[in-house]
C-alpha cells in the first residue's frame, strides 16, 4: 500500500456516485477503459437530461486506491455539466484534485478516457438511432 | 518496549491489539527482533566492547569468545560444524558469497566456461547475481521455469545440468509463495553429478527442519531478521572442501571469505534467535497449521474466486498467497488498514511491476493484481486471524460491489473473452 495523502484515503474510503445503470437507454452513455492485465478497468454512465445536461453519473471500477479515488472525483466533476463541458475535463484536473502522486497519473489519465468514452458511446447512440429512424 | 519482560512474547502482542497499530502479517518481509534477543545484544553491547579480531588484549578475546559461542549455537541448531559457519551482513551476500565465489573459484581454477543453474522464482539477491554474471562471456547461465504449483521439476532439473555445471542454486522455501522446494532430492542430484548446491535458507529457519547431516548441500545461506533476530547479520554455511574465492576484501577475517569487523553483538542476537526459532518450530508449526486452515476454511466458504498461489501441501503453513479475483490488491489493502501485508500488485510496488514470481508459475495476468501476501508469525494470535478473516470478507465483498469485473462476471460474462481497449 502506498502511503497516500488523506485527499486519496478520503476519496477511496467514501466513494461517491458508485453504481451502474441501464445500458439500453438511449440516454445513457457507457465508458469503458483499462484491462484487468493492467491492474484498471474503469467503466462510468452518464445519464444526460433533455439540454443534454449531465443529470447523473454513476462508476464502477476495478484498480488501486487511486483509480477508484480517481473514478470518483471525475463523476463528481462531470455532474451537471453539459457534455461540452465535461469533454474539457482533463486528466490534469483530477490529479491535481487528489495531488495524485505521480507515479499514479495513469489512474487520472483513465478517467479522463472513460468520460471521453462514454460521451462517444452517447453520441455514436444517437447517430445509430437516427440512421434507423 | 521493555526489554526485560519475561513473558515478552505474549506481552508485544498484547501491546501491538492494544495500540492503534497494524497487525503485522508481513512475517516474510521481516520479523520483529524478539525482546529475548534484544535484551543480549543490550547486554553484549555493555559487557563487550572488544574487536574479535583483537588478539592482543582481554578485549579482543572477550569478544572472540561471544563469537565462536554463537557460531556454535548456530552450528547446533542446522546440525553442521561451527567452523563451517561464516558470518555475513545476511542472506543477500551470502547468496552473493556464494555464487560469485563458487564460478570465480572454478575459473581460477581454470575452466574456460561454466555453467550455473538456478530458478526463475528465485530472491533477488540469487537472480540478480545471475544476471550480473551473465554479462561474463565465460559464465552461462540456465533459469529453470518452476511448475504451476511453485514447485521445481527434478527432471527438468537432471536434463539442465551439463558437462561444465558447476553450480545450481535453489531457494528452500520461496518467500512469496511459501512453496517448499525438494531440497533433498535436489542435493542427491547434485552429490551424483558432482555439482556444487547452494541453497539459500533464509525463509527457512523456525519454520522447516534444517540438519544439514542429512541433505547434501555444499552452501546455504541464513538471514537473522528472518527468524526475529536482529537485522545487519546472516551466516553462511560452507561444507568442507568446498572452495570459494572471496569477493570482499580486507582484513581476511572469517577465513578470508568475508573480511570486515565482525559484529558481536549481532552474532550473539542471532545465536539467541536461531535457538528460540528451533526451540518453538514445531509447535509453531501445528499453530500455523491450524490458523492457516481456519482463516482459509471462513474466507474460502463465504467468498467465490477466491484461489491459493503455490501447492497447497508443500508449503510453510505460515504464508497465504491469495488471489481475490475481480478486485485490486492495493484496494484491498488500503481498506484492510488495520493489517500490515504486501501485495503482488503492479500499483502497489515503486516500479508498477507486478510480481514477477507469480507471472513465472503462470498466474493469470488479470489475477496477479488481486493477490495478497498474507505471512502469520509467531505474534499472530487466533483472534487476529479471526479478526483478520471477516475483515477481510466484509472488504471483498465490498470493493466487488464497485467493481465492474465482478458485475460481468455474475451477468455471466466470460472475462476471457472480452475485447479490452488500454492503453498501458
Amino acid at each position: 500500500m502506498n502511503r497516500y495523502n488523506e485527499k486519496i484515503n478520503e476519496a477511496f474510503r467514501n466513494p461517491k456516485n458508485v453504481g451502474s445503470m441501464d445500458e439500453t437507454d438511449d440516454n445513457v452513455g457507457v465508458g469503458f477503459v483499462g484491462s484487468p492485465g493492467c491492474g484498471d478497468v474503469l467503466k462510468i454512465y452518464i445519464k444526460v437530461d433533455d439540454s443534454d445536461r449531465i443529470a447523473d453519473v454513476k462508476f464502477k471500477t476495478f484498480g488501486c486506491g487511486s483509480a477508484i479515488a480517481s473514478s470518483s472525483v471525475l463523476t463528481e466533476k462531470v455532474m451537471g455539466l453539459t457534455l461540452e463541458e465535461a469533454k474539457k475535463i482533463t486528466n490534469k484536473d483530477i490529479a491535481d484534485e487528489l495531488s495524485l502522486p505521480a507515479i499514479k497519473t495513469h489512474c487520472s489519465v483513465l478517467a479522463e478516457e472513460a468520460i471521453t468514452d462514454a460521451i462517444e458511446n452517447l453520441i455514436s447512440k444517437r447517430l445509430i438511432k437516427k440512421g434507423k429512424e | 518496549m521493555n526489554i526485560n519482560s519475561e513473558k515478552s512474547s505474549k506481552r508485544l502482542a498484547q501491546e501491538q491489539n492494544a495500540s492503534e497499530q497494524q497487525i503485522y502479517l508481513d512475517y516474510s518481509a521481516t520479523t520483529p527482533c524478539r525482546p529475548e534477543v534484544a535484551k543480549v545484544i543490550y547486554d553484549s553491547y555493555l559487557k563487550c566492547i572488544g574487536n574479535p579480531h583483537s588478539i592482543t588484549h582481554q578485549y579482543g578475546w572477550q569478544a572472540t569468545d561471544s563469537v565462536e559461542s554463537s557460531r556454535k549455537i548456530i552450528g547446533k541448531v542446522i546440525n553442521c560444524e561451527s567452523k563451517e559457519l561464516i558470518f555475513t551482513s545476511g542472506a543477500t551476500e551470502s547468496n552473493n558469497i556464494s555464487i560469485q565465489g563458487i564460478v570465480k573459484s572454478r575459473i581460477e581454477n581454470g575452466m574456460d566456461k561454466v555453467h550455473i543453474i538456478t530458478t526463475n522464482i528465485e530472491h533477488k539477491a540469487t537472480l540478480e547475481t545471475f544476471h550480473e554474471l551473465d554479462k561474463q562471456d565465460n559464465v552461462e547461465t540456465t533459469y529453470i521455469e518452476i511448475e504451476k504449483n511453485g514447485i521445481i521439476d527434478l527432471q527438468k532439473l537432471h536434463d539442465a545440468i551439463k558437462e561444465n555445471t558447476i553450480l545450481i542454486s535453489v531457494g528452500w522455501v520461496n518467500s512469496e509463495l511459501g512453496t517448499i522446494q525438494p531440497i533433498k532430492a535436489i542435493g542427491e542430484m547434485c552429490k551424483a553429478k558432482n555439482v556444487f548446491f547452494h541453497v539459500d535458507a533464509a525463509q527457512a529457519v523456525g519454520r522447516i527442519k534444517i540438519d544439514l547431516q542429512e541433505i547434501y548441500v555444499n552452501l546455504m545461506s541464513f538471514s537473522a531478521h528472518k527468524f526475529y533476530g536482529p537485522k545487519g547479520i546472516g551466516a553462511l554455511y560452507i561444507k568442507k572442501k568446498t572452495r570459494v574465492s572471496p569477493i570482499v576484501f580486507g582484513g581476511r577475517q572469517e577465513k578470508g571469505i568475508r573480511s570486515g569487523t565482525v559484529p558481536v553483538q549481532l552474532c550473539v542476537g542471532m545465536a539467541k534467535a536461531a535457538e528460540l526459532a528451533e526451540l518453538e518450530r514445531e509447535s509453531e508449526w501445528n499453530r500455523m497449521k491450524n490458523l492457516q486452515e481456519k482463516t482459509l476454511n471462513k474466507i474460502m466458504s463465504s467468498l467465490e474466486d477466491i484461489y491459493l498461489n503455490g501447492d497447497s501441501e508443500q508449503r510453510i503453513p505460515h504464508n497465504m498467497n491469495l488471489s481475490f479475483a475481480h478486485i485490486e490488491g492495493e484496494a484491498i489493502m488500503m481498506k484492510l488498514k488495520n493489517y500490515a501485508m504486501s501485495s503482488a500488485s503492479a500499483c502497489s510496488s515503486t516500479t508498477l511491476q507486478p510480481s514477477y514470481v507469480l507471472e513465472a508459475i503462470g498466474v493469470d495476468e488479470g489475477l496477479i493484481h488481486t493477490s495478497l501476501r498474507i505471512v502469520m508469525g509467531i505474534y499472530t494470535t487466533e483472534e487476529d486471524m479471526d479478526n483478520f478473516a471477516n475483515d477481510a470478507i466484509r472488504t471483498v465483498n465490498e470493493l466487488r460491489e464497485m467493481s465492474p469485473l465482478w458485475e460481468m462476471k455474475k451477468s455471466g460474462v466470460d472475462l476471457k473473452k472480452v475485447k479490452w481497449h488500454s492503453h498501458h
